[in-house]
């Protein structure tokens, strides 16, 4: 298990060191740095010169590159442009927000998406099996940003029983939520559905049924547990998948995230925090599937023996 | 879901929700149900934040202000609720960049009163009115003196005098301390030295003979502001930022970074004290969720939303937008340093119709700068004449590139595209390039021979200083256009020496010859902004000067 541990942690860290060069490369070639600060109309020749010297722009690629890796390396990447605070201040300071909304995004998948999976492999091929699949197709396959606005036109201001955007736990929370969760839900029901369908038919499953445990008892404690495997394993890619559409979600609904100061640093150019933002991103989801890796080798140990 | 699972919204109880209960009792159709679906999605599109910029304004002649009685406020709602498009990144006025600005230029003036503003009564003058600069003299061309409304308390009580705008200079001319709030202060060029005559009266020394057009827009206009000397030597530069104290019409309550900020009328402000008790600015970066705000009943005031939203609600007001579009045609190559071709082109582009297409008609038709004393018509759409100056020019078919990138407004893909349809149907053939906006701003710098035939330019209205630095600009031989002409640049240069009629006589008389005579671009559209506004909500906004709270409230 160590071992496997410690494979897993450098993979990490390689993942990270090869995003931190990549922002760097990304945004060297990007193109002139002064010119995404200020209209050129404004801004005369001496002043121009000031903001290169100041930004160091004017020093060779590889003393750059230095100055860049060995700042991240201690979290350090710069000023934002246009706040006179520390861009990684700027971008932690979401963080918590943005782990809210994917938490219990995750949360209210697995609430929903496991419960439908197991009625719907319990009696395949019926027709409430094929409505909950036809259901979360829909859901899998409806683009997230028409999914919000719909959500804010129908229960916020038609029916005004939500706010249409904010930030809070209820119910600003709500709407972000069903947003975020809905692809989720869709993706992990059905490979769910056929993971738990599979495992109705292995011998093991007679098995218990014969030994005369409940249907509730042999779901729980057998088929659950082997099916889940598969579900880790789609964990890893729905952190992503909920993280990059955290960034529209946030934007729409105004919520205050990771995803949101990034989008609006994109938007203004404001290379500091795009560099810290993108980055603490990686670093959370090279995190969290650090962890999936580390439950999936715990609950299978075919795994770290491999 | 149905209603009775949910507790009641507690937004639902808020002064603006009563307002607008007739939203509620409305019954709920498939077809409104999918006609709001569809409403909200065309908004989609409209992720970017686009600013904008411009001129700012002023509640009139500051001999007509000074009245301070609260309005009678007792039937109004507490809060008046105001979206905005971005959030603060610090509360502080100074100029940050056309981006930045606009939206929220009604924010920190609302906190912190500027010194001196353009006209807000929309005309075209560049005429400045002191708001807490009561009058000033020019006694020689390189001093100015600047009398200061006497009786005006900060919202800490300390009082506005010239020791206090001395401070206020002494921060907004030090660049380096600007720059790390990353703002831009442009007073620096002109502002030798300055310093407290009497308790009253501030004098200022211009580097340079300067005229005051030139000196009030670059060294007031843009920044110049009354900070509490007593709050900014408590707080520092940082503390001040979050939470200044000024003389405006609204006090800081509460801001958190992410969060709502909230403010409550200064009770002993100067002028005339709005009639909205406490100020909510929420953050709403995405325009359709701004519309829909007010259609929610969460909001008053939805900050620019588009003509496509304001059309789905029962009020709303263009106000000031400070964009005008157009296309750089380039004089000094093949086949557009013809003035066939040129006109040509002019006469090919339908700017009515384009404004009723993209903006429903809340664009203004330009044929220059916007909102300047001059009357330079409008080029008519003639696409006859147009297709006969092609023919004569012999260049039918000739493929022509139109640049263009991500501009200041949204719309910039559409008007590429319209503009290419209607140059191809007089006989230009037009290759559409969009770049990023850094590949953007290297192409339009590049040597003019280099340049591409057409450039699409979205810039300011040219009022926010003075015009011989705008016409420098897009018309001077060193500039970002493409067009040279020694003896244009020297009458630019000229201006500054002038004043009054005569000067704004030269203004107009260089501006018809540059566009009827050598049509170096063709000037299409001033974009302005449309607001979203609740049914009890008045607006009256002057177009070519900033949203300030003076200019709407409840009705």
């Amino acid at each position: 298990m160590t071992a496997y541990l410690v494979h897993r942690i450098a993979g990490g860290v390689a993942v990270l060191v090869g995003l931190v060069l990549l922002a760097f490369i990304a945004s060297h070639y990007i193109g002139d740095p002064v010119a995404l600060l200020a209209d050129a109309e404004l801004v005369q020749p001496e002043e121009r010169q000031r903001l290169i010297e100041a930004g160091g722009y004017d020093r060779p690629f590889y003393e750059q590159l230095w100055d860049f890796v060995s700042h991240a390396a201690r979290g350090d990447f710069g000023s934002s442009v246009y706040q006179n605070r520390p861009s990684r201040e700027i971008v932690i300071e979401r963080i918590p927000n943005t782990l809210q909304l994917g938490a219990v995004t995750l949360l209210v998948t697995f609430l929903v998406a496991i419960p439908l999976s197991v009625v719907s492999a319990r009696s395949p091929g019926s027709r409430l099996s094929y409505t909950i699949m036809a259901v979360t197709t829909t859901f899998a396959s409806m683009p997230g940003f028409f999914v919000a606005l719909g959500l804010i036109a129908i229960f916020a201001v038609e029916l005004q029983w939500l706010p249409t955007s904010g930030h809070g736990w209820w119910p600003e929370m709500v709407l972000p939520v069903i947003s975020l969760s809905l692809a989720p839900i869709g993706r992990y029901t059905q490979v769910l559905e056929r993971s738990i369908v599979a495992e109705f038919k292995k011998p093991y499953t007679t098995t218990a049924r014969s030994k005369g445990l409940g249907e509730g008892l042999v779901v729980r404690r057998h088929v659950l547990r082997n099916a889940g495997l598969v579900g880790l394993t789609l964990l890893g890619a729905e952190v992503i998948t909920i993280f990059n559409g955290a960034v529209l979600v946030e934007q729409i609904f105004a919520w205050p995230g990771v995803g949101n100061v990034l989008l609006q640093a994109v938007v203004s150019r404001d290379l500091p925090v795009i560099m810290a933002g993108t980055i603490y991103i990686g670093a959370i989801v090279v995190i969290i599937n650090l962890i999936v890796d580390l439950l999936y080798a715990w609950v299978d140990p075919r795994v770290r023996l491999a | 879901m149905s209603a009775g699972l949910l507790a009641p919204n507690p937004l639902m109880e808020t002064p603006v929700s009563r307002n607008l209960l007739w939203q509620q009792s409305r019954p709920l159709t498939r077809r409104r149900v999918l006609g709001s679906s569809l409403g909200a999605g065309l908004g989609i599109a409209s992720l970017s934040v686009l600013g904008a910029c411009g001129d700012d304004d002023d509640s009139g002649d500051p001999t007509e202000e000074g009245a301070t009685s609260a309005p009678s406020t007792a039937s109004l709602p507490e809060e008046f609720v105001f979206a905005n498009e971005a959030e603060p990144t610090d509360l502080m006025p100074f100029f940050a960049g056309f981006g930045q600005a606009i939206s929220l230029r009604a924010v920190n003036e609302s906190l912190i009163d500027i010194v001196m503003t353009s006209k807000a009564d929309g005309s075209t003058s560049l005429d400045y009115r002191g708001r807490l600069a009561e009058s000033w003299e020019q006694p020689d061309p390189k001093t100015f003196v600047v009398n200061l409304r006497k009786g005006v308390s900060f919202h800490d009580g300390e009082p506005w005098n010239a020791a206090a705008a001395v401070t206020g200079f002494d921060l907004f001319t030090d660049a380096d301390l600007l720059s790390s709030l990353g703002k831009l202060t442009l007073a620096g060029r002109y502002i030798d030295s300055y310093e407290a005559t009497d308790e009253y009266t501030i004098t200022l020394h211009a580097k340079t003979a300067i005229v005051p057009q030139e000196f009030f827009g670059f060294t007031f206009y843009l920044g110049f502001s009354a900070f509490s000397p007593k709050a900014f030597a408590d707080g520092g530069l940082d503390g001040f930022a979050e939470a200044p104290v000024g003389t405006g019409p609204y006090r800081l309550e509460s801001w958190s970074r992410g969060g709502d900020l909230v403010l409550a009328r200064f009770e002993d402000y100067w002028g005339d004290l709005p009639n909205m008790k406490r100020l909510k600015i929420i953050t709403r970066p995405e325009a359709s969720v701004r519309a829909q705000t007010v259609k929610a009943g969460e909001a008053h005031f939805a900050f620019n939303i588009g003509a496509e939203q304001a059309g789905a609600l029962s009020n709303s007001v263009v106000g000031g937008g400070f964009q005008s579009n157009s296309l750089r045609i380039n004089n000094v190559r093949t086949p557009t340093s013809d003035i066939r071709v040129r006109r040509a082109i002019n006469y090919a582009l339908d700017r009515d119709a384009i404004n009723d297409a993209i903006f429903d008609g809340t664009a203004t038709p330009i044929g220059f700068f916007a909102y300047q004393p001059v009357e330079v018509a409008v080029w008519p759409y003639d696409p006859a004449q147009a297709r006969s100056l092609v023919d004569e020019a012999g260049i039918e078919g000739q493929e022509l590139e139109l640049v263009y990138g991500e501009g200041r407004i949204p719309e910039e893909d559409q008007l590429a595209e319209i503009f290419a349809a209607q140059l191809a149907d007089v006989g230009f053939n037009i290759k559409l390039s969009k770049v990023e906006r850094v590949q953007y701003n290297e192409v339009g710098a590049l040597p003019f021979d280099q340049q591409p035939s057409l450039f699409m330019e979205t810039t300011s209205s040219g009022n926010y200083g003075e015009m011989s630095g705008s016409l420098l600009d897009k018309y001077g031989c060193t500039g970002s256009g493409t067009f040279c002409d020694p003896a244009f640049d020297a009458e630019f240069q000229s201006l500054l020496a002038l004043e009054g009629d005569e000067r704004l006589e030269l203004i107009g008389d260089i501006a018809k010859r540059l566009q009827e005579g050598e049509t170096p671009r063709a000037w299409m559209l001033a974009v302005n902004q449309v607001h979203g506004l609740a049914e009890n909500v008045r607006a009256d906004l002057p177009l070519n000067v900033y949203l300030r709270t003076d200019d709407f409230g409840f009705a």
